[in-house]
């Protein structure tokens, strides 16, 4: 396994109401886009993710927040593991469904629907 | 942790032994099960009644030599999905007749509150967080029962069944 | 089939009122996610990859038109109209939200439907041979005693917290369609000497990343003794099953713990205990089953000869309905009837997904045409188990206009996928994309009928929901520093004579899965003698021509 160099994580949750996978902004909001994350560089500021996700997580906004590595690829955050690549697409047999779908439809990045 | 009997917070009247200490002549006490084996002095005639604690690793049926002088078995939920005391509770009721208190102690869930009293449990410990009403509300939730011999009062049974 | 009576309809209501209440208490924040998951699960809900997922019971893989017509209603409205249907012959939703779930459940009970103890470490939806009542090599229909047994489990107040989840499958028939040897508990209608019918007991088989064939715990048992039986096991797995490790929990590790014989003993000394308990016998009253019996009386067929000369004329017109009909329907006990099997394996398709449409569709040819009764088996595809055979060629044409014609029944693109890494937080590694891949490579119908019976499974994980230790061939998905890999087995069955697959080696990407496969399926044609199987061929050679033919390229 490659040396880690520096750390490159965000952190993500499932909205409590609906389940949706989302993702901890910069503002301390959740966005369904990883493209909006709140990317971490140090241990540090990890850290201070996960508390604030776990703050979200007592307030019964998200379940289960927790931390991934991500490489940024042309400047965009993107999940290591194909898990997590997985929950920021959806079912990659029915490209139809899920944020691949609302994706192609426009609807990611920056200016999407924050909660 | 408060107690839950009979729909009301009762006291504990029964005091806690812990481990080898003495248990004095009169009042309520509650012994670790392994104190009936080899402790005769616990067995003692006194005023106060008996009550034992038995751990879920371990047979009802051991006590069946001293049930007749027990008013109280408290079985553990170390936590509220460890449901091995539902099977003690159903032995002491079922197969051995017991008669007295039958308690939940450790982490009973209010949710479980219709598992517990159907399998013989007649008094809960809980948490701040399930007060009475909660207990209440899911002992209602669901009255009617599909196996016959595990009502609790007031259940509705299946028909026949 | 059974319907509910004042006092089921009552209960299912008011469980669901009690989960609604549950639900609200999670999103104010009474109740922790700790504390709510157990409770959930124990309704069926999950929280997945991309959202929630509810599994819906369809209490031994029967259903009615009405029900499967809800189920459609349910998809459209809450869902992104479609479901899939599973192995243990549930139906799966994708994408309910937490809010919406008790209106979900409340239009399942207005059908006589639930999700009740569709997960959690309780007894689960009890499953039974798909072809129930009317598979022509039965002894008894099996159904009484599973809905008995659904009955007795719903929210068992003694084992609803157990070491792990329990699974129960019964069937009456001489060849196991319902996979029993591979379950908690396997009942098996049998007859004694004296020709009465009763059930053989096994215990402690299941799939997991311990894979184990079931014992027989009792060769004959009395019918009536059923339910006081399953009581002692249950009991005896409750208090001495353990739960130091939840890979170690299941009621098979207590069994091979422990031994056959004595655990054997613990379960018969029990079981004296609970006959010597008193009160009520412990006999099942035989009002209740006899009440419950009515329900699966069989219906009022049609005298009909046994072959129906218009059917004939039209096999012989088009091949390819001739060819559906000799797949997919299977010998009905009655004269001049047929059971249809609804093949939900398109090639190239996700196996065992319906769109909302299919499911009306199906709902429509079954009220025309199979008494309104479905079945759904546990390989994730549909059942007509009422159709007479001067009706095939219409059921035949409705359903080929919905895509759901496909002649494969028990070959090569029949294939058992669990929803894998696309859907499941538990997954490793994706299933469906390799079962689609798999298909389309043996799509061509003469090579499927070439290769004859074959039966694929593919799971996502180790805990094996698509059964892939008991796959002619098995494909079980993992994860190898964060890339999908795929590891393959050979020769288990799930069948009357279970048997566990044989690991080949080292595992496959995913690209090369199909290619392997077809090596695997061209070294047994090529080795086969005239008539026999896959499994038999395999069973003769063991696995080293197989292992040769995937591994021989990368040696040299």
């Amino acid at each position: 396994m490659a040396v880690k160099k520096d750390v490159r994580q965000v952190l993500t949750a499932n909205l409590l109401k609906d389940g949706l996978v989302v993702f901890m902004t910069d503002g301390a909001a959740w966005s369904p886009w990883i493209e909006d994350a709140a990317i971490a560089t140090s241990k540090e500021s990890a850290l201070e993710l996960e508390g604030r996700g776990n703050i979200a997580a007592k307030a019964n906004v998200v379940v289960g927040p927790y931390l991934i590595d991500v490489i940024e690829e042309n400047g965009r955050p993107r999940a290591n593991l194909i898990r997590e690549h997985l929950r920021t697409l959806g079912p990659t047999v029915r490209t139809d469904l899920g944020k691949q779908a609302e994706r192609a439809a426009g609807g990611s990045g920056q200016g999407g629907a924050f909660i | 942790m408060p107690l839950i009997k009979n729909g009301h917070y009762i006291d504990d009247a029964y005091i806690r032994i812990e481990g080898e200490a003495p248990v004095p002549d009169d009042g309520d006490v509650l012994v670790d099960a392994v104190r009936l084996k080899d402790d005769t002095a616990v067995l003692r005639p006194r005023q106060g009644k008996l009550g034992v604690l038995l751990m879920n690793t371990v047979d009802a049926e051991e006590l069946v030599p001293h049930l007749s002088k027990l008013a109280l078995v408290a079985l553990e939920f170390p936590q509220f999905h460890d449901g091995r005391a539902f099977s003690q509770a159903r032995v002491l009721r079922h197969t051995l007749h017991f008669k007295g208190e039958i308690r939940a102690t450790g982490k009973p869930m209010a949710d479980q509150a219709g598992h517990l009293v159907r399998c013989g449990f007649d008094c809960f410990e809980t948490n701040t967080r399930q007060p009475l009403d909660v207990w209440q509300r899911a002992l209602d939730a669901v009255r009617g029962v599909y196996q016959r011999d595990y009502a609790g009062l007031g259940d509705v049974v299946r028909k026949d069944l | 089939m059974y319907r509910y009576d004042e006092f089921d309809h009552t209960f299912v209501r008011e469980r669901v009122a009690q989960f609604r209440d549950q639900t609200l208490r999670r999103i104010s924040g009474e109740l922790t996610e700790d504390e709510f998951r157990p409770l959930r699960l124990m309704n069926g809900l999950y929280l997945q990859l991309h959202a929630y997922m509810l599994r819906i019971a369809i209490p031994y893989g029967t259903l009615s038109s009405k029900q499967m017509r809800q189920l459609a209603f349910i998809g459209d409205k809450w869902d992104k109209n479609y479901g899939h249907f599973t192995t243990r012959q549930n139906l799966q939703f994708n994408w309910p939200k937490l809010e919406d779930t008790a209106d979900i459940l409340q239009a399942l009970a207005d059908v006589e439907m639930h999700a009740i103890q569709t997960s959690g470490n309780c007894i689960r939806n009890v499953t039974a041979d798909h072809w129930a009542g009317v598979a022509a090599d039965e002894i008894e229909d099996p159904r009484p005693w599973a809905e008995l047994l659904r009955q007795w489990s719903s929210l068992h107040p003694e084992f609803c917290f157990l070491p792990r989840k329990f699974k129960i499958a019964v069937t009456g028939a001489e060849a196991d369609r319902a996979a029993v040897a591979f379950h908690d508990i396997g009942l098996k209608i049998v007859r004694n000497a004296d020709g009465e019918a009763g059930f053989q007991v096994l215990v402690g088989g299941g799939m997991g990343r311990t894979p184990m064939i079931a014992k027989v715990c009792r060769a004959w048992l009395p019918k009536g003794e059923l339910l006081s039986y399953i009581e002692a096991v249950m009991r005896v797995y409750n208090l001495y099953g353990r739960r130091d490790n939840k890979y170690k929990a299941r009621i098979k590790i207590l069994l091979h713990e422990e031994g056959d014989d004595v655990f054997r003993k613990m379960v018969d000394e029990e079981y004296e205990k609970v006959k010597a308990a008193g009160g009520v016998s412990h006999l099942v009253p035989e009002k209740e089953i006899a009440r419950i019996e009515t329900y699966f009386a069989p219906p009022i067929y049609d005298a009909l000869p046994d072959e129906d000369a218009q059917l004939t004329q039209h096999l012989r017109a088009n091949s390819k309905m001739a060819r559906w009909y000799e797949v997919n329907c299977a010998k009905h006990k009655q004269r001049g009837y047929t059971i249809v099997n609804i093949s939900l394996k398109p090639e190239g398709g996700i196996p065992g997904d319906a769109t909302s449409d299919q499911m009306r569709a199906v709902a429509g040819i079954a009220d025309k045409f199979s008494l309104s009764e479905i079945r759904v088996s546990h390989a994730q595809n549909l059942v007509l188990p009422y159709v007479r055979k001067k009706d095939v060629v219409a059921v035949y044409h409705a359903l080929e206009k919905y895509g759901m014609a496909s002649a494969n029944l028990g070959l090569v693109t029949d294939i058992i996928a669990c929803p894998g890494l696309d859907y499941c937080a538990l997954a490793t590694a994706r299933s469906i994309p390799i079962a689609q891949a798999i298909s389309k490579r043996f799509e061509a119908p003469e090579r499927q009928k070439q290769i004859g019976d074959l039966a694929i499974k593919i799971s996502g994980c180790i805990n094996a929901c698509g059964h892939h230790h008991a796959g002619h061939i098995g494909i079980l998905g993992l994860d190898k520093a964060g890339k999908e890999f795929y590891q393959i087995t050979l020769g288990g069955s799930a069948d009357e004579h279970a048997s566990i697959g044989t690991i080949m080696g080292p595992g496959f990407s995913d690209a090369e899965v199909p290619t392997a496969i077809e090596k695997i399926v061209d070294t047994y044609i090529g080795l086969r003698q005239p008539g026999e199987t896959f499994l038999g061929a395999y069973r003769r050679l063991g696995a080293a021509p197989f292992k040769e033919a995937i591994y021989a390229q990368a040696a040299e």
